[in-house]
């Protein structure tokens, strides 16, 4: 089942998902990119019921990009962690979403940031964060192995541990796992880990 | 035929006489056509009986592609108390002059001039009051609506656009009188520091360094032209805000109880709006000698 998580590492912020798309006990889809490149500098991986989670990613990058359009200046991760925040609270009282998010992003200003939003509009500024059944596992593992000023490679080799637990102990583990990472150059992919071809 | 005629040489002689003066001689930052400079003196007889046609409706064109409306509302802040903003390397200066319009009016403890919109930015009026008030809620209301939105205070052109639309929905849509206020904003964001902007009726708007709303704007605005510097401090961006209010207020002489000053600068990182004692100001005025006669220009 479902695994997001994120984590803040030294000038830059992470965010791993499975890449499955499952209906009941059946696999659809195994190379499904759950983390969507808001803009330049903003990462967002969503878990939660499928549509709502095209849906809603969607709707966050459109207005994110037209608030760029119409006013010339980007959205800070904080500004747009708090409109999704509120986007969700409307929605909670008339039809809510079922998504649960990890935003990451990186601000001139401020560093690499990760925000907690869950489907009932909880927001947490937080270091590190997971959602869905591999949350148990992600972490406990992070609890364990995280420190803030983490490099690349420790927060990567961190990730793949979580993984690793994941896929050895939750029955109903997912094959695959997307990477990817923002720092001061932008967000973008960096790697998958595999277990079965697409 | 011979109607059109006639429309079509009163245009040409409009343009060439008295249409835009004032944007090549003013320190602007970007274009905007800011040019309240309709004269009625120069009006010749067929300019009038048009005007009269056309000047009830609000939203339509006369044949000459002018909204009279819109003008007339500009002609309206030519007669109000005038205000001048100045932008310095370490803040923003506005300066305003308050018509007393009675000896028995109370004169109101708060200011009549400058109002706060925000934390970060405020605002100097000139043109109806009563019409500012709306507007001046309006641009509250935006400003909180941002903050609620996305937890971080809200740019100050962005402020200043919304409003502009509002201003600009009430010379496009259907019968109803524009908006007779003339702002100058003066605000402080992350992403372009300090900020003056001036707007008027018609909804334009532009980022200035120096400029002047209501009556004499015109003379206001080119002693700014001439005597503006660049890299000015706060302190003489005050001094040549009152050396320039007070050689175009058409008073006599300039006292505290005629004057508004307030102050948008940073304070330990943060944005402080200060509005300026009336005693300070009486000591400032003193300082600075500009309360003997005013010397003519």
């Amino acid at each position: 089942m479902e695994c997001v998580f994120g984590m803040v590492g030294k000038g830059f912020a992470l965010v791993v998902a499975d890449t499955s798309a499952v209906n009941s006990i059946l696999v659809h889809k195994s190379n499904e990119d759950k983390i969507m490149v808001l803009d330049s500098h903003k990462l967002m991986g969503a878990s939660g019921e499928a549509g709502d989670r095209a849906q809603f990613t969607e709707y966050v990058q459109k207005n994110v990009s037209l608030y760029q359009f119409r006013n010339g200046i980007p959205l800070t991760t904080k500004a747009a962690a708090n409109f999704m925040r509120g986007e969700l609270a409307t929605a909670l009282r008339k039809n809510p979403y079922m998504v649960n998010i990890v935003l990451a992003g990186y601000d001139k200003e401020t560093g690499p940031s990760l925000y907690f939003i869950d489907y009932i509009a909880t927001l947490h500024k937080v270091d590190k964060a997971a959602f869905g059944y591999g949350s148990y596992f992600s972490l406990a593992m992070m609890d364990r192995h995280y420190h803030p000023d983490m490099t690349v490679d420790e927060a990567i080799a961190l990730a793949d541990q979580c993984i690793e637990e994941i896929r050895s102990r939750l029955v109903v583990a997912p094959q695959n796992f997307l990477i990817k990472i923002v720092d001061e150059n932008g967000a973008r992919e960096h790697s998958w880990r595999r277990t079965t071809k697409d | 035929m011979y109607f059109r005629r006639s429309i079509r040489s009163s245009l040409s002689l409009r343009i060439s006489d008295c249409r835009f003066p004032l944007h090549t001689s003013s320190p602007e930052l970007h274009s905007c056509n800011f040019s309240p400079t309709f004269n009625t003196d120069s009006l010749t007889f067929s300019d009038l009986q048009m005007s009269r046609r056309y000047d009830s409706r609000t939203t339509i064109f006369s044949p000459e592609g002018r909204l009279y409306q819109v003008e007339y509302a500009m002609e309206a802040i030519g007669n109000a108390g005038s205000a001048i903003g100045i932008l310095s390397k370490d803040g923003v200066v506005l300066v305003g002059e308050k018509k007393v319009t009675s000896k028995l009016l109370q004169t109101s403890t708060s200011t009549e001039k400058m109002y706060k919109i925000d934390d970060h930015v405020a605002c100097a009026v000139a043109g109806i009051m009563s019409d500012a008030n709306i507007l001046i809620n309006t641009a509250r209301v935006a400003a909180q609506r941002y903050t609620f939105s996305y937890q971080t205070p809200m740019p100050v052109e962005q402020l200043v656009q919304s409003l502009c639309d509002t201003k600009q929905g009430y010379t496009q849509f259907g019968g109803l009188r524009p908006f007779g206020v003339s702002f100058l904003f003066a605000g402080w964001d992350k992403n372009y520091g300090f900020q003056l902007y001036m707007s008027d009726p018609s909804g334009n708007y532009g980022g200035w360094k120096a400029a002047a709303v209501g009556a004499n704007n015109q003379a206001a605005q080119s002693m700014l032209k001439q005597d503006y510097k660049e890299e000015i401090s706060r302190e003489e961006a005050v001094q040549l805000a009152l050396k320039v209010l007070s050689k175009t207020m058409d008073s006599t002489s300039l006292t505290a109880e005629k004057l508004e000053l307030a102050e948008v600068f940073l304070d330990g990182g943060k944005v402080k709006y200060q509005v300026c004692s009336p005693e300070n100001l009486g000591k400032m005025l003193v300082k600075y000698g500009v309360t003997q006669a005013p010397v003519e220009t």
